[in-house]
């Protein structure tokens, strides 16, 4: 039997099957599940902001996606030896969406783009996404088979 | 900064929470008519791991109403509580309805934060002497952790260190409860001690 990993917010890790990885609370926060398939090793990571230019303070880099997913890529890469990697993401909600508040600042938004964007410099391409909408969502992620469940309360679970 | 300096602020800001929450409170007691009780002012800075350890997990289902300040960049209002606590309050603030359903649970709950916002905001007014008003209030149900994280984000509070600022009130022991927040955007608090002079 495998372990459940967590991964908090603004965090990443990475395993091997039979273990699971596993993020709880994903407002506009978005999880990145990335996965290599012949080792069945995969990372999933806990971004909370799209980009770190503006900031000063860079040291937690795993919080930022623009910095958090070339470096898990690049771990991930170099730990398995597959180039390939498999992505899945969910996430970037806006829970409380006032009618004074522009789409430009709405964080959630801006994380999914974010994430889009830095997958495609990385040559990535996003296999399957559940994001937006006012919903949390939690993610749990099998690294026998890549199956990423979503969870959300009051609704149906979701399989990516 | 001075260290005594630094704990008079501290001391102002915890008793101007005191004062908008003993306010809530008695708001509060009123609506639903039996006393409440309100803890001392929780006011400290945590890590999201240490808010999930001490004061609720990320995984616990919870009723969220949110209001913001309008006219300026000051921050939101926040009530959180237990979905089935939230029935207790409708069927307190609604006595003698034969169906309590979630849309009139919601309502209730949306109506009894909003007077507590106002009420907390009325005390506030009081100290500093201008004037204040917070937006008609928002509702979910969604886990803690989706709610703080997004809640501060959307305040421009990027930090992984929160500043927690909350009154506990409880009713009936400790059968009911619910928690008041308020999460300033960056300059708020600044704002606010400058306008008490300190």
């Amino acid at each position: 039997m495998g372990e459940q990993i967590k991964v908090g917010i603004s965090d990443y890790k990475i395993t091997s099957a039979p273990n699971q990885l596993l993020t709880i609370g994903l407002g506009s926060c978005v999880g990145i599940a990335l996965y290599a398939p012949k080792s069945k090793t995969g990372a999933l990571s806990h971004i909370m902001l799209p980009d770190s230019t503006s900031f000063t303070d860079k040291s937690n880099w795993p919080k930022f996606a623009d910095l958090a997913l070339p470096a898990i890529v690049k771990e991930l890469r170099e730990q398995t030896g597959e180039h390939k990697l498999r992505v899945k993401i969910a996430g970037g909600a806006s829970m409380f969406a006032f009618s004074t508040e522009s789409s430009i600042l709405q964080i959630g938004q801006r994380n999914i783009q974010a994430v889009k964007d830095v997958l495609y410099e990385l040559d990535l391409k996003l296999e399957a996404e559940h994001v937006g909408g006012k919903m949390g969502r939690s993610m749990f992620v099998d690294l026998t088979t890549f199956d990423v469940r979503v969870r959300m309360v009051n609704r149906e679970e979701h399989i990516l | 900064m001075t260290k005594d300096h630094a704990l008079l602020r501290y001391d102002a800001l915890q008793e101007v929470v005191n004062i908008g929450g003993g306010h809530a409170a008695t708001s509060l007691s009123k609506m639903i008519g039996r006393p409440v009780d309100m803890d001392v002012p929780f006011v400290e800075v945590l890590s999201y791991e240490e808010v999930y350890q001490t004061i609720q997990a990320d995984d616990t289902i919870v009723k969220a109403v949110l209001s913001e300040l309008i006219g300026g960049k000051y921050g939101v209002f926040l009530f959180m509580t237990d979905p089935k606590d939230a029935e207790k309050l409708a069927q307190m603030l609604l006595p003698g309805q034969t169906d309590y359903s979630e849309e009139l649970v919601d309502s209730a709950l949306k109506e009894l934060s909003n007077i507590l916002f106002q009420s907390f905001l009325q005390a506030v007014m009081e100290l500093i002497g201008k004037p204040l008003i917070a937006s008609l209030p928002v509702l979910t149900t969604d886990l803690f952790g989706s709610i703080l994280s997004s809640v501060y984000m959307q305040q421009e509070q990027f930090s992984e260190e929160l500043f927690i600022i909350k009154n506990n009130f409880y009713s009936e022991g400790h059968k009911i409860e619910g928690s008041l927040y308020f999460v300033p955007k960056p300059d708020t608090l600044e704002q606010l001690l400058h306008q008490l002079g300190i």
